[in-house]
């Protein structure tokens, strides 16, 4: 046994450690950079191969982000409360509101009508009062939603000083790529040098089309549906398409979530039942333009998991850390599975394992 | 005064080691830029004496040109040949048009310096300059018919 090795990889271990402790805080700070760095990293290496150096081209994707920021905040954010405050009023009335008042919109008033007169011929059956029981319930969820929804903005808007910190990492993650990697290959032995590098390059390109490809959908699918929406006639439209757009995330159920969301909109303004259907109708053709059109030109291969594995992530997301990690669960376990698949398929093609 | 301009550009545009590149047959036509972008992809190497760089069957996935010392290539194309590759020769490049696994075992003749580019990396170079790629393929043919009327005279002396 060779002492001087093993103590030498024993203090190399013990110095991770340390460090793996020292840094732990700034973990979630390097991985959000890292995200943003991927997002912006082409447009930088397209400048880049036009002659302009890594950094400026850095800054100048920087302004470009900024000043589109701007023009986001200036033009739809004021509209964005709006339609927030108003979507709140219609989902969420206040606290104390009843199933009674639900029985004013002439849709619920009919199936209540239709209900008690089946109460009328049936003795026992007791189905009116199941039914407004119901309603009850229903309107209490739906009044402690936005409230909720309310609270993790919030929550979002404090950590916004998280957020200032994430473009001046990237930059330097971004203006550096290049060197970060051969530091990173550099510490691979020459018996891993070419795993390492198949592993890097596997990672940096699974990751990052991903990453830019989940980034272009939701904007194609937030903008998709607020037009749909408009077109039918759907209040708040920008609020809902933007929901809809960010739900698209999660596989086979985040799309309902959109479409849920049009035709509660529309159920609990009070709005005729064939709104509801054109509400509906309009979410299902932007699923299909995104199914047919916007995510085989951009993702060019499906999240390949099953159903059931996407409703068992999202749920144990859910448990786990909420609405924000029902959103990140799916890509994360996806990205994960991805990773091991390619680190397993090479170590055996290298003979290691 | 034109010397001190240099100088003072210099101190801006840092050391400019990816010049040496173009000692490579297959690098010599490309600009300056296109070496400088080309280095940033490039990872320097060393082996020792003996040291095993790649077996048959691997994947390909990496292409190695030759800076210093020597290496020796057997078992190429499926068969027992031996070949020692020398200075600013490389690997991997014939064998990236033939398939996704290495054709031979690659170990150390001497102690050998190279430089590394991953075959994606190289792809995706030449992708998004393609002028540079049209230049690297070029030398890349020129390598190739070389090689094949070098193999076909050997075969040649050896039926005389």
């Amino acid at each position: 046994m060779n002492w001087t090795k093993t103590i030498f990889y024993i203090l190399l271990a013990i110095v991770i450690v340390a460090g793996l402790i020292f840094y732990r805080w700034v973990f979630s700070y390097l991985i959000a950079a890292w995200i943003f760095s991927y997002i912006l990293d082409p447009g930088v290496t397209w400048l880049e191969h036009r002659k302009i150096p890594r950094w400026l081209s850095v800054l100048l994707l920087y302004l470009s982000v900024i000043g589109i920021i701007a023009w986001f905040t200036s033009r739809l954010i004021p509209e964005l409360m709006t339609q927030a405050n108003s979507l709140i009023t219609i989902l969420g009335h206040d606290e104390s509101m009843s199933g009674e008042i639900l029985m004013q919109i002439p849709f619920l008033s009919g199936i209540y009508d239709f209900v008690l007169g089946l109460d009328a011929q049936i003795p026992g059956l007791d189905l009116g009062e199941q039914f407004t029981a119901a309603l009850d319930n229903a309107t209490d969820f739906m009044a402690k939603l936005p409230k909720f929804l309310v609270d993790h903005y919030s929550t979002i808007i404090s950590a916004m000083s998280f957020i200032g910190m994430i473009p001046l990492i990237s930059f330097f993650l971004l203006k550096d790529k290049f060197k970060f990697r051969r530091s990173l290959l550099k510490l691979s032995s020459n018996r891993f040098f070419e795993l390492s590098i198949i592993i890097i390059g596997r990672i940096d390109k699974t990751v990052g089309t991903y990453l830019r490809a989940m980034v272009f959908e939701v904007i194609a699918v937030s903008i998709l549906a607020t037009i749909a929406l408009q077109i039918v006639g759907v209040s708040n439209p920008v609020l809902i398409g933007i929901s809809a757009g960010v739900a698209n995330i999660i596989p086979y159920f985040g799309p309902f979530f959109g479409g849920a969301l049009a035709v509660a909109t529309v159920f609990f303004d009070g709005g005729p039942f064939i709104q509801m259907v054109y509400a509906a109708l309009a979410m299902y053709l932007t699923q299909v333009v995104d199914n047919n059109l916007v995510y085989p030109v951009v993702v060019g291969t499906t999240i390949n998991m099953h159903p059931l594995l996407v409703l068992l992530t999202v749920l144990a997301g859910g448990w786990y850390g909420g609405i924000l990690w029902m959103l990140i669960s799916v890509p994360l376990v996806f990205l994960v599975y991805t990773l091991i698949t390619v680190l397993y398929t090479n170590l055996k093609e290298y003979r290691i394992i | 005064m034109n010397s001190l301009w240099t100088w003072f550009l210099s101190l801006f545009s840092g050391p400019k080691d990816y010049l040496r590149l173009r000692d490579y047959p297959v690098f010599a036509k490309l600009s300056s830029y296109d070496l400088y972008l080309l280095s940033e992809r490039i990872h320097e190497r060393s082996f020792s004496l003996g040291e095993v760089i790649f077996e048959a069957q691997y994947p390909l996935e990496v292409i190695y040109f030759i800076r210093s010392g020597e290496i020796k290539l057997e078992g190429m194309y499926g068969g027992s040949q031996e070949k020692i590759l020398g200075q600013m020769e490389h690997l991997g490049i014939l064998d990236m048009f033939h398939g996704d696994s290495r054709t031979g075992t690659a170990t150390a003749a001497t102690d050998v310096q190279v430089d590394a580019i991953a075959k994606s990396d190289l792809m995706d170079y030449i992708d998004a300059r393609p002028r540079c790629g049209l230049k690297i393929y070029h030398a890349i043919c020129q390598d190739f018919a070389s090689f094949i009327f070098g193999s076909l005279n050997q075969k040649s002396d050896e039926l005389d």
